[in-house]
């Protein structure tokens, strides 16, 4: 029967199924932070998903987010990718990150200003129990792409991570 | 190619432009025109005019324009500008008008340019060191002659609100961001 062909197949799931629950597990985090920038004022809320990818670094995030800031003068939606480090096994864990950001700005009668910039944020991340946690952070970076100039903000917000840490 | 790795140094090759910050009063003599300025000032009911002064040792091709923050409370904030200067074209009749209207008296030998930033049509520029966007009169290069120039701002249809004045060709930061972070609040905001 071809059937028979399926079973390396179910075999090499059933391998690696066990594990990928394993590192599944808090794995994924979801911050909902409010951010204001403080070049070019803007204010809003920039929700972050956090996925861990190594089991042995539980300290080391990827991070994605989408932020939705109006200010005076354009609504802001950064579009975000980074990398971050949430250091140490205690409730009060520094971090430090780095992002490639779609600094993505909207005028009402212009055309939108689009420009890439690094950003580097440094904080701290308070575990209020196991899946709480209350992050603050600072960052700054500059345009490379586009236009230059410089991004400074910053952001204070509910961290959840539905498997616990 | 052997400088190939040199590359990703493009990244950094946006252009880069800026001008030397400084908070405009109601009469302001500028230091070194040629250096590019954006002189912060604001017009109200009781400072309905700015008056920026300038000399120049012999004839310069100078840039200028006047911007407002581009916000929904400052649409119809239009401050018309003219220029001073022994270098430009005797006013039209038209334009003695308007400046016989804000009690402005053309010196012997002088000419005028005259912005009355009153097109329907606004140019919007974006500001990326401070990242602001702004309306703009539209910058333009006036032949100033030498000796002093004046430039004078008002405010027109009784709207009042905060400018910016650019002018200037030469990016210098010698003496550091001046007055920036005492006055955050009037250039950033």
């Amino acid at each position: 029967m071809r059937i028979k062909y399926l079973v390396p197949v179910f075999f090499a799931l059933g391998l690696i199924a066990p594990e990928a629950k394993a590192d599944h597990h808090g794995q994924l985090a979801y911050v909902l932070p409010v951010e204001v920038t403080v070049i070019g004022l803007t204010g809003g809320i920039r929700p972050e998903i956090v996925y861990t990818p190594f089991k042995s670094l539980k300290w080391f995030e990827t991070k994605a987010s989408v932020g939705l800031m109006p200010g005076a003068e354009f609504l802001s939606t950064p579009v975000s990718l980074g990398v971050r480090g949430r250091y140490f096994d205690f409730v009060l864990h520094p971090t430090a990150g780095l992002a490639l950001t779609e600094d993505l700005l909207w005028i009402t009668d212009a055309a939108p200003v689009v420009r890439t910039t690094m950003e580097m944020d440094l904080g701290l991340s308070y575990d209020v129990n196991d899946r709480w946690a209350i992050d603050a952070q600072a960052y700054t970076g500059w345009g490379i792409i586009g236009e230059a100039g410089p991004v400074a903000g910053m952001r204070l917000g509910l961290r959840f991570r539905p498997q616990g840490w | 190619m052997k400088f190939r790795f040199l590359m990703p140094l493009l990244l950094f090759a946006a252009p880069l432009w800026s001008h030397q910050p400084k908070v405009l009063n109601d009469n302001y003599t500028v230091e070194g025109p040629e250096i590019s300025h954006a002189l912060y000032g604001k017009l109200d009911a009781d400072h309905q005019r700015l008056t920026v002064r300038m000399t120049f040792e012999e004839p310069f091709a100078m840039p200028f324009e006047v911007l407002v923050p581009h916000r929904a409370e400052l649409e119809d904030f239009r401050p018309a500008y003219a220029i001073l200067s022994a270098g430009l074209p005797e006013p039209t009749a038209e334009e003695r008008a308007v400046l016989a209207e804000q009690d402005i008296e053309v010196p012997d030998g002088y000419g005028v340019y005259v912005e009355n930033n009153d097109n329907p049509e606004r140019l919007v520029i974006f500001e990326s060191f401070t990242r602001r966007v702004f309306w703009s009169t539209g910058p333009v290069a006036v032949a100033l002659g030498e000796g002093e120039t004046v430039v004078h701002i008002w405010a027109t249809n009784e709207s009042y609100g905060p400018l910016t004045l650019g002018f200037g060709v030469e990016e210098d930061f010698s003496d550091g961001f001046g007055e920036v972070f005492e006055d955050w609040e009037t250039y950033a905001y």
